[in-house]
C-alpha cells in the first residue's frame, strides 16, 4: 500500500465519508427499533446480562454496555424464534427467585441460579436457553455499536479489538505493536444495524 | 405464459467466480451473453456499510437474497432421518460478482497429483488403500492442460504470491503478477515455528492486491474479508475484474435480482432456454443456443433435477442417474494456542495473508501404516473479529461472569491458532438429493445433503489434530485446544464438490473435460460440482481456471455446440 492509494479511492463516490452519505441517502434512518421483550422480562434480562459479563474493576459489563437492548432487537428481528425460548428462561429465573424478583437479587444469588440454568437443573429453563444467552451477550457484548449493544465501546475496549480501522500498516501488525482504540463503527460508514 | 424474449447466443445462470470468468471470455470472443443473477449488484459502497461482525459473519447479510432461505439439510447417511448437523452450514453470498466478492481470497492451484489421485495412490501404495465404497477418480484432465488457463486466471483477477516459494508445487510458465501480502508479526512466528520442525512454509499465495494492479489500490489489511465485501476494491472478485472486463464490451447483459427456475429442454436432449423470475416478479423465458449453469454446488444440482422433461425424466442431464452422485465437503481441523502477554495483532488482514506449509498435504508425506491416503494445507493466517475471539477460550476458563471478563481482557488478542484443510474422498453413500418434505419460500424443495465422513477421514483429522498441536507449541504456544475438532463433517460448506462429476465414461459422470454435459451437449456446467476430487486446497482458482479452459473450447466451437 502507499499512501496515494487511499485518497484516491477516499476521492471518489465510494470513500469512507462520502459512503456514510450515500448509503444514508433514501433510507430512513433507524431510530424506532421493534420490541420482543416486556419491560419486566427486559429488566431481568438486564440483570441477567450483568450478571454473564459484569461490571467490575476491569470496567463496564454487559448491562452497562446495552447487550439486552441488543438482544430484544435481535429477538425482534431476524432471532425471532428464539423468542420462546427467552421468554420461558427468564419467567424460571424469576419464579427461583420468588418475591423481590431476580434484579434486585444479591450477586450471589443471581450467579447460583445461573450456575444451575446452565447446569440445566433449574425447572422450567428450557435447554437452549443459556447457550443462547451466553452467545447472544457475546455478541451484543463485542459486536458492532450500531445493533444496540458494546455502548461506548466497552466491550472492544475489553477484548482489545482497536474498532473498524481500514488501514493497517505492516508495523500494525508486529507482536506487541501497540494500536491505539479508534471506537470507530460501522454506523460512520452508513451501517444501519438491524 | 411467461414472457418469451429474444434468444441469446449464452445465457449464463449465476454470476460468481464461475459464470464471472465465462462472462469474460465468451464477451472477449465477440459472443453476446446476457447473464441471470438471482442477487443484485451492490458495489463497495455497500461493502462498506456492512463491515461489521454481525452482518457479515453472523446475519450472511448477501445470502439473504436467496441462500439463506434455501439452506440444505442434512441426514448422515441414506437411512437416518435429517437431523442438526455437526456444524452450521456454511453460506454463500447472492450479487454480482457471487461469493466471489466475499470470500478469503486464498488462492490455490492444485498440483500434478492431484489430478491423477486415483493411480498415484494405487501405484505408491496399491488398490487396498482406497476405501472399497469410494469413488475416488482421475481427473480427465492434466495440471499440464490447466496451467495456462491458471496462468490467464492469475493475470486477469490479480493473485499475488511468490513462484518457487512452495517446494511441493508443480511448474508454472512464470510467476505471480505481484509479489505476496507483506508479512505480519504472527506469521513470522508461525514460519520458524514451522521450520524448526522441518515443514517447508512460505506466503500464501492470495487473490488481493499486494500492490496497484489493474487501476485498483493494494488491500489495506482492514481486516474485513472473509464473509465481507471489500470497501477498497483490492479483493480480486470477479465483481471488479471479469465481470468489469466483460461489461466493458458491451456485449454483457447483466440482469440483477434474476433467479432461475428451470433449465428448459427439447425431445432431443438439448437444452434451449431458461425460465426465470425477472425484478419485478415476472415469470420470463430466455431462450439461448448454449445454457451455463454456473450456481454453486446445490443450486446447480437442484436446477437440474427439478428440470424434468419427457426425455429427462429424472432431471436434465440425469438419465445416468449420475446428477448428485460423488458429493464431498471439504474437512477442517485447527488448534488454537495462548501466547500469554503477547499482543498478536490478529485483527488485521485477511486469511489470504497467511503462512502456509504443503508438507502434509496430498501425497507428500509416507502414508504407509497410517491408515489413510491425501492430507490437507496447513496455515496461520490473520483476520480474526471480536466475537468471534470473544468465544476462543482455553479449557477450564468459565464461560462467563468475572473471571471470564479477565481471561478475554488479557488474552483477547493473545490467541494463535493454525488451520488444516483436509481433503475427504468421495463415497458411493455420499449424495445430493431434492428434499421430499422441506422447501424454499416459493414453495420450491431444497437440496438434502447426505453426508458423513468415512474411516479415512477420521483418521486424517484426527492425524491433522496431532501435527496442529505440536505444531503450535512449536510457534510458541504455551497450551493448546482444538479450534475446529476432528472427526467433524462439514456436510453443508462453501467448499463442496461433486454432484455433476467430471470424467470420460458418461456412465460414471455428468460432464465431459470441457464441462459440457455428456446428455445435454449445449449445456454446460460449471464450479466446483464437477471436481472429481477436492485436494487440500482452496477451489476458487481452479473453478476459475476451468471455467476459462471451458468457455475458451465453446467460443471456438460455437457453431457446433449452439442449437
Ligand atoms: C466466507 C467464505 C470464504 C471463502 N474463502 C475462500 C478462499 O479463501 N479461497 C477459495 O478458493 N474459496 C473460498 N471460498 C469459496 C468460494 O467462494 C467459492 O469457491 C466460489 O465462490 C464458487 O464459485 P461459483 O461460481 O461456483 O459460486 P458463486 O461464486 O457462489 O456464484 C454463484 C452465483 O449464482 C447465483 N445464483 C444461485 N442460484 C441462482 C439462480 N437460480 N438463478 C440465478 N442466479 C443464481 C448466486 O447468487 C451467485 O451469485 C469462500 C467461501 C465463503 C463463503
Amino acid at each position: 500500500m502507499t499512501d496515494k492509494e487511499i485518497p484516491r479511492q477516499a476521492a471518489s463516490p465510494g470513500s469512507p465519508g462520502a459512503a456514510g452519505a450515500a448509503a444514508g441517502a433514501g433510507r430512513p434512518t433507524n431510530t424506532s427499533h421493534s420490541t420482543a421483550l416486556t419491560t419486566d422480562e427486559l429488566a431481568t434480562l438486564r440483570a441477567v446480562v450483568g450478571r454473564v459479563i459484569p461490571a467490575d474493576d476491569l470496567g463496564p459489563g454487559a448491562a452497562e454496555a446495552g447487550v439486552d437492548v441488543f438482544i430484544d432487537r435481535a429477538l425482534a428481528g431476524p432471532n425471532a424464534s428464539d423468542l420462546p425460548v427467552y421468554q420461558a428462561g427468564l419467567a424460571a429465573l424469576e419464579k427461583a427467585v420468588g418475591t423481590g424478583g431476580f434484579a434486585s437479587a444479591s450477586p450471589a444469588a443471581m450467579d447460583a441460579l445461573l450456575t444451575k440454568a446452565e447446569a440445566g437443573t433449574l425447572d422450567g429453563v428450557p435447554e437452549a436457553f443459556f447457550s443462547l444467552l451466553l452467545e447472544h451477550t457475546r455478541q451484543g457484548m463485542f459486536g458492532d455499536p450500531v445493533y444496540g449493544g458494546n455502548r461506548d465501546f466497552v466491550g472492544w475496549d475489553l477484548i482489545g479489538y482497536p474498532g473498524i480501522k481500514l488501514v493497517w500498516t505492516s508495523d500494525e501488525q508486529e507482536i506487541n505493536a501497540h494500536v491505539a482504540p479508534k471506537h470507530i463503527s460501522v454506523a460512520k460508514f452508513g451501517g444501519q444495524g438491524w | 405464459m411467461s414472457a418469451q424474449l429474444p434468444k441469446a447466443d449464452v445465457v449464463i445462470i449465476g454470476l460468481g467466480a464461475a459464470g464471472g470468468i465465462a462472462a469474460h471470455v465468451l464477451t472477449q470472443a465477440g459472443i453476446d451473453v446476457v447473464g441471470l443473477e438471482a442477487g443484485p449488484r451492490l458495489d463497495r459502497t455497500d461493502f462498506l456499510a456492512h463491515d461489521d461482525e454481525i452482518s457479515g459473519v453472523i446475519l450472511n447479510w448477501t445470502g439473504k437474497y436467496k441462500c439463506n432461505k434455501e439452506v440444505p439439510t442434512w441426514r448422515p447417511n441414506a437411512n437416518a432421518a435429517t437431523a442438526k448437523p455437526p456444524v452450521p452450514p456454511i453460506l454463500m453470498g447472492n450479487m454480482v460478482g457471487g461469493t466471489s466478492v466475499h470470500y478469503g481470497t486464498q488462492s490455490w492451484r492444485f498440483r500434478a497429483d492431484d489430478f491423477k489421485v486415483r493411480s498415484s495412490t494405487v501405484e505408491r501404495y496399491g488398490e487396498a488403500a482406497i476405501p472399497e465404497n469410494s469413488t475416488l477418480a482421475d481427473w480427465p484432465l492434466s495440471y499440464e492442460e490447466l496451467e495456462p488457463w491458471y496462468d490467464k486466471v492469475e493475470y486477469l483477477i490479480g493473485v499475488s504470491g511468490k513462484g518457487g516459494s512452495n517446494p511441493f508445487a508443480s511448474l508454472r510458465a512464470r510467476d505471480y503478477p505481484m509479489p505476496p501480502l507483506p508479512s505480519f508479526g504472527y506469521g513470522d512466528l508461525a514460519q520458524k515455528g514451522m521450520e524448526s520442525l522441518g515443514y517447508h512454509p512460505f506466503p500464501q499465495p492470495a487473490a488481493i492486491l499486494s500492490e496497484r494492479y489493474d487501476d485498483r489500490p493494494a488491500c489495506t489489511l482492514c481486516g474485513y474479508c472473509g464473509f465481507f465485501g471489500c470497501w477498497n476494491d483490492s479483493k480480486s472478485s470477479t465483481l471488479v475484474s471479469a465481470i468489469r472486463r466483460a461489461e466493458g464490451t458491451g456485449k454483457l447483459d447483466v440482469r440483477p435480482n434474476c433467479r432461475v427456475t428451470a433449465i428448459l429442454s427439447n425431445d432431443k436432449g438439448q437444452v434451449t432456454g431458461v425460465r426465470y423470475i425477472d425484478d419485478q416478479g415476472q415469470e420470463r423465458e430466455q431462450p439461448a443456443g448454449v445454457v451455463i449453469l454456473s450456481t454453486y454446488v446445490y443450486e446447480s444440482v437442484r436446477l437440474l433435477l427439478l428440470s424434468t422433461s419427457d426425455h429427462f425424466r429424472n432431471g436434465l442431464a440425469n438419465n445416468s442417474g449420475q446428477v448428485g452422485r460423488n458429493y464431498m465437503s471439504h474437512a477442517y481441523v485447527s488448534r488454537n494456542g495462548l501466547f500469554p502477554g503477547k499482543d498478536l495483532n490478529l485483527y488485521s488482514g485477511t486469511t489470504g495473508q497467511a503462512v502456509a506449509m504443503d508438507d502434509l498435504n496430498g501425497d507428500h508425506f509416507d502414508h504407509t501404516g497410517l491408515g489413510f491416503i491425501r492430507g490437507a494445507v496447513v496455515f496461520a493466517s490473520n483476520g480474526n473479529l471480536p466475537i468471534g475471539q470473544s468465544r476462543t477460550i482455553a479449557p477450564g476458563v468459565p464461560q462467563w461472569g468475572s473471571a471470564y471478563k479477565r481471561w478475554i481482557h488479557d488474552n483477547g488478542d493473545s490467541v494463535g491458532s493454525v488451520f488444516a484443510q483436509v481433503e475427504p474422498l468421495p463415497y458411493t453413500g455420499n449424495f445430493l438429493d431434492l428434499d421430499p418434505k422441506v422447501k424454499d419460500p416459493l414453495g420450491i424443495p431444497v437440496v438434502r445433503v447426505t453426508y458423513n465422513f468415512g474411516e479415512n477421514e477420521d483418521k486424517a483429522t484426527t492425524y491433522l489434530d496431532t501435527k496442529l498441536a505440536e505444531l503450535i507449541k512449536a510457534i510458541g504456544a504455551t497450551e493448546t485446544w482444538p479450534g475446529f475438532p476432528a472427526r467433524t463433517p462439514v456436510p453443508v460448506n462453501s467448499h463442496a464438490y461433486g454432484g455433476t462429476r467430471m470424467g470420460d465414461d458418461p456412465a460414471t459422470s455428468v460432464v465431459n473435460k470441457y464441462s459440457l454435459a455428456h446428455e445435454a451437449p449445449n449445456l454446460m456446467i460449471l464450479g466446483g460440482s464437477t471436481f472429481p476430487a477436492s485436494s487440500g486446497y482452496n477451489p476458487t482458482e481452479t473453478i476459475e481456471a476451468l471455467a476459462w479452459l471451458s468457455a475458451d473450447y465453446l467460443a471456438n466451437h460455437l457453431d457446433e455446440i449452439a442449437v
